[in-house]
């Protein structure tokens, strides 16, 4: 069956293949044996991978609300590695089953496979090396434990970030190009700290206005905003523009920690 | 070294359009010439389809690496985020997607079986399933999350964030589903010039390098999404 | 007829004319090269944009060698009771009339804004404009099909759209030049490119550029695999192909497997100056570090899509020029994959002073590993000399100079990778000068050498060998002139990106600056060889240098289908040594002498 769409009557192929040594319409060979390039799919067995597909998003949905029922009702806690390994290993199964069927990967020549695996292994240095160093900035000075931040608002948040020690708003650009603020800044600004004016004056109408979950939020935000206290070490600045950015480290309680 | 004259292109392999007027368009499309075969043309295509998709894995890569940065530094504020997504929305077009690239490997068959009439049907499926997509993205998870202060960056001001570094969250949400929603557009904009010349007769036995390649490009848009759907929505 | 016709339905007679025949008249033909789908068209096209680029980037480095001729100083006189600043030892000030927005501000004087702004402009146009497309788009478009037999590359629409996209993308480049330019320097680091000039949008139009850029290097690198894989002649495996075949194969796997990284990275960055999404920023918790990471998994690839394709043209002139088999063709087929491999292993050594020290001793220890498909390369190409008959001619004295500088560069890589080291030689002129003697006098010198290698083939035109040997010396003096010193300065402290210095160091800058008017002249010596052989050279014959490889058999400059049938692949691309080249007098390229005894070639 193979190629009979394109091979005319006359110019005989077989006989140049005879007499080259090779088939002229095929020199290296790609399609000999069973033509990989058009394989038909049969209706039961796309139908088969749709249900599968769907069971899967099924599966990964449920045991996802699973685990957080387990962990309240029965307070049970399960480690969070669990939660991403179930859900990453449903998703590669579901992506393998797109892969493979739905893209036809498995009925195709091995140089595709090739080429997606060799962008997966590009993909895994990337994120893996990536994650080296991204993930142990803090781990050979071990001293400089439990007073490293990899980067970060120092816990106050936007406020904070948007705003310098005086109030000024620190991104230029956000400004209009005359320098005037335009408000936006501002607005975001004003909605923050409405409402924790009105929840630190008064807790009691901040209850009787937001709805209990949205309380509660902000009854953890203010709590935690409490606790916050300004970092010790110069390893948190958190204000670029202040003069200890360059200063010798003055931090007893590091060396403590040694 | 001799150059003795070979079977380049028998010429009866490349169709001549005039030749055969009367036959239906994909009988009549002929293969550019420098290449020995249409398998040969059809061949290449797909392996440049695939390492086109190459390119976008990785151009995703980018965001699944800051993801995955951001998430070993902010857990607290990748769960807190997580919850604000609703679960069902995000399953729903998982569901939404999935069926639409069942729909485009179903319209492959028909083209193979010259099944003129369910190829369109097919296809207009899934360009309605794309609409869905974007409907629902938009209306139901974007405009929301934007009115409540849910925004990426500087512009987050939602006041009841639980982790001051909840904003990051955000940022990698909008960039991650933008870009993903960006591909969606473009394969559907793809997929409806297919659809169009499917109503002039372009696709048939052996004769469907267009759809099988946008085809390619569509399921890739669904795999990216089947990663994005539990890393945004599930893990928590 | 027991043969048959090569072309479809006898649409191409075989009397057709070289690919340079105009069509109708002048517009017609600009109209036809416009819309051409000619991999060799557009070969000429990318050859002429990239020398284009290479111009405007040679001005802008031009213009920050004469910067440095004095440092600049800030000198503070009380005049009458006021306090006057005034600054000296600038000479890019005077542009400042012409440059919109450069006055100056909280220290730093105009003409230190336009000088930022002048290595930044270099810096991004040589890299993303020139060497990066540089030998795969112009000599790689135009020979990689003759070389492999094929009438054209895989996809030739995508290929135009490829050209069409480089030009869009340097028009985005040169648009915010004209608009005053930006100062983040090529890495656009953060916070330099987002945080400065908050007033225009320059800096998003130069990374736009650099991300539309990088599609067509994408569409590119795409091309040649597929071709690579597809189109190959009859009888042509894997191991008979040209060397430069395989340098452009692995080129190509680089730039589709990196580039796309580098557009979410500057698609990222672009979030990042304009929406403020916070990733990048510290003080919004994000990092910019994380940042460099992005950057440099995708530049330290870039790399070697600079160098490979120079390696290859090293392949195919030695070879030729020396009348020799080429030594260890395997391993220099596998080298140049393992490069290719190994360059996604070592991005970190670029931030040495900047990730956390865990990384930095992996990516140390990795980065050695470049070195030795490096050496086994450099090894091979001096074997092949060994006891052949050399041709100094230019394309030889480039590929010498290849050789010489291109070792240099290599081998100050090593201390750079060493820890201990590069604390001391980061930003400083020794990186300057290792990436120059990398980037220029590797990529650029081989790209010269292959146009002169090639420029018979492609425009059927001999230049003057005089004078172009007198332009390749001056640029080998000129060259070693601007960057040796370079090396020494970075040794002994010289910082990177300074318009200012301690008097010390002035005789070494000033002997970089002339090196660098030397080169330039050079360069304009180079331009008029070849302006002066398409108007007035004598006609190329086919094979003017004795090659074996498929391309010196068809005529030149090519017919428009390449060759008139389909060539059958009978022996390797270097057989030197048994196999009289196509089209050549055996008077003139005479075989070489059987062996005596007991004698052996290497
Ligand atoms: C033996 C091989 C090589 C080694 C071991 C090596 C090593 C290094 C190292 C460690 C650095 C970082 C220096 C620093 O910033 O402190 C560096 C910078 C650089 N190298 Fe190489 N290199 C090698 C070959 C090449 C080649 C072949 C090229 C290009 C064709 C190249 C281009 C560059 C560039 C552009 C930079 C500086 C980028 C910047 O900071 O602006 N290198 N190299
Ligand atoms: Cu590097």
């Amino acid at each position: 069956m193979a190629d009979q769409q394109h091979q005319g009557p006359a110019g005989s192929p077989t006989s140049d293949k005879e007499k080259l040594g090779f088939d002229p319409t095929d020199p290296h060979g790609f399609h000999e044996g069973e033509e990989h390039g058009h394989h038909i799919l049969s209706m039961r067995m796309l139908v088969t991978i749709l249900a599968l597909l769907l069971l899967l998003t099924g599966l990964t949905v449920g045991s996802a609300q699973a685990e957080i029922v387990i962990a309240e009702e029965l307070g049970i806690t399960i480690p969070q590695w669990v939660n991403v390994a179930v859900a990453m290993t449903i998703a590669t199964i579901k992506a393998i089953l797109v892969v493979a069927f739905f893209m036809q990967l498995y009925y195709d020549t091995k140089l595709n496979t090739m080429i997606l695996l060799f962008c997966l292994l590009t993909f895994g240095l990337f994120i893996g090396f990536t994650s080296i160093d991204m993930g142990n900035r803090d781990r050979i000075y071990s001293w400089k434990d439990g007073q490293h931040t990899p980067g970060g608002t120092g816990g106050l948040g936007l406020e904070r970030a948007a705003f310098d020690r005086d109030g000024n708003p620190r991104f230029t650009a956000v400004l209009g190009p005359d320098g005037e603020d335009t408000g936006r800044v501002r607005r975001a600004r004003e909605e923050v700290s409405d409402a924790i004016t009105d929840f630190s004056s008064d807790p009691e109408v901040a209850r009787s206005r937001l709805s209990p979950e949205v309380f509660e939020r902000l009854q953890r935000y203010h709590e935690r905003k409490k606790a916050y206290r300004p970092a010790p070490t110069p390893n948190r600045v958190t204000d670029l523009s202040s003069p200890r950015l360059f200063a010798p480290p003055d931090d007893e309680e590091g060396d403590a920690n040694n | 070294m001799t150059s003795i004259d070979t079977g380049g292109n028998p010429p009866q392999n490349n169709p001549q359009p005039q030749a055969l007027s009367t036959e239906p368009r994909w009988k009549r499309q002929p293969f550019a010439n420098h290449w020995r075969s249409h398998a040969e043309d059809f061949d290449a295509c797909k392996i440049g389809m695939w390492l086109f998709l190459t390119t976008e894995v990785l151009l995703f890569a980018g965001i699944f690496v800051a993801y995955a940065v951001f998430r070993m530094w902010y857990p607290e504020a990748f769960a807190n985020g997580s919850h604000h997504l609703d679960v069902h929305w995000g399953a729903l077009n998982t569901v939404i997607l999935l069926i639409s690239s069942f729909t485009v490997a179903a319209s492959i068959r028909n083209a193979q079986l010259n099944q003129q009439g369910l190829l369109k049907i097919n296809l207009s499926i899934t360009l309605f399933c794309a609409l869905l997509f974007m409907i629902i993205k938009f209306t139901f998870e974007y405009a929301p999350k934007w009115a409540e202060g849910k925004r990426p960056g500087v512009w987050f001001s939602y006041p009841f964030a639980a982790d001051p570094n909840e904003h990051i969250w955000w940022s990698l949400y909008y960039s991650a589903t933008g870009i993903h929603a960006l591909h969606v557009l473009i394969g559907a904009a793809v997929l409806f010039v297919i659809l169009l010349k499917s109503f002039k007769g372009w696709y048939g036995p052996k004769h469907y390098t267009g759809i099988e390649v946008a085809g390619l490009y569509w399921h890739l848009v669904d795999v990216i999404w089947i990663f994005l759907f539990p890393l945004l929505y599930l893990i928590h | 007829m027991s043969t048959i016709d090569t072309h479809n339905a006898g649409q191409h007679a075989h009397h057709e004319g070289s690919y340079l025949t105009p069509h109708g008249g002048a517009l017609a033909t600009i109209w036809n090269w416009a819309t051409t789908i000619d991999h060799k068209k557009i070969g000429v096209m990318y050859l002429f944009a990239i020398m284009f680029m290479f111009f405007l980037g040679g001005v802008a480095a031009l213009g920050v060698r004469a910067e440095l001729w004095e440092p600049t100083r800030v000198v503070t006189q009380v005049v009458e009771g006021e306090t006057v600043t005034s600054y000296t030892g600038q000479v890019l000030v005077n542009l400042a009339p012409i440059v919109p927005g450069v006055e100056s501000e909280g220290g730093i004087s105009a003409g230190m804004n336009i000088y930022n702004r002048a290595f930044s402009l270099h810096g991004i146009i040589m890299t993303f404009m020139v060497i990066v497309p540089s030998v795969p788009a112009s000599l790689g478009n135009f020979f990689l099909p003759l070389m492999l037999g094929a009438k054209d590359v895989a996809f030739p629409r995508l290929n135009l759209m490829s050209w069409y996209i480089y030009v869009f993308g340097s028009i985005f480049a040169v648009a915010a030049v004209v608009m005053g330019g930006v100062d983040t320097g090529w890495t656009f680091y953060t916070p330099y490119s987002t945080m400065t000039d908050a007033d225009h949008l320059r800096v998003v139009f130069v990374i736009l550029a650099a991300f539309i850029l990088g599609f067509s290097s994408i569409l590119t690198g795409l091309n040649f695999i597929v071709t690579v894989h597809k189109l190959r002649a009859p009888g042509m495996g894997w191991f008979d192909m040209p060397l430069f075949v395989w340098a452009m194969y692995a080129t190509a796997i680089i730039q589709v497997l990196a580039t796309p990284v580098i557009g979410i990275t500057l698609l990222l960055l672009i979030f990042e100056r304009v929406f403020h999404v916070g990733i990048f920023d510290p003080r919004m918790g994000g990092d910019p570090v994380l940042y460099q990471h992005f950057f440099w998994f995708y530049s330290h690839p870039v790399v070697y899509v600079m160098i490979i394709p120079a390696f290859g043209i090293i392949n195919e002139i030695i070879p030729v020029h020396a009348r020799k088999k080429l030594f260890g063709y395997r391993a220099m087929a596998f080298a140049t994959l393992g490069i290719a491999a190994v360059s996604f292993l070592v991005w970190g050594h670029h931030m040495f002073t900047a990730s956390g020290e865990l990384a930095a001793m992996i990516f140390s220890a990795l980065t050695f590993l470049v070195a030795i498909p490096t050496a086994i390369k450099v090894f091979n190409w001096v074997a092949t000399l060994y006891k052949g008959s050399i041709a100094f001619n230019t394309p030889m004295l480039y590929a010498l100079s290849f050789l010489f500088m291109f070792t240099i560069g290599g081998l100050t890589g090593l201390p750079l990778a060493t820890l201990a080291t590069d604390l001391h030689l980061h930003d400083s002129y020794f990186v300057v000068a290792h990436f120059h003697y990398v980037m220029m006098g590797g990529t650029i010198i081989a790209f010269v050498g292959g146009i002169h290698h090639w420029w018979p083939k492609m425009f059927g035109k001999l230049y003057n060998e005089r004078w172009a040997i007198i332009g390749c010396v001056l640029v080998f003096i000129g060259f070693n002139l601007t960057f040796f010193t370079q090396f020494i300065l970075g040794t002994r402290g010289m910082p990177r990106r300074y318009a200012s210095y301690p008097d010390e160091f002035q005789f070494l800058h000033q002997l970089s600056t002339i090196g660098s008017w030397i080169l330039g002249i050079g360069f304009l010596i180079h331009l008029g060889v070849f302006v002066h052989s398409l108007v007035a050279g004598r006609k190329a014959p086919e094979n003017p240098w004795g090659g074996l490889s498929l391309e010196w058999e068809t005529e030149s400059p090519p017919i428009e289908h390449n060759f008139h049938h389909e060539p059958i692949v009978k022996h390797g691309p270097y057989d030197f040594d048994t196999v009289q080249p196509p089209h050549t007098d055996p008077a003139e390229f005479p075989m070489p002498e059987p062996l005596r005894p007991g004698e052996r070639t290497h």
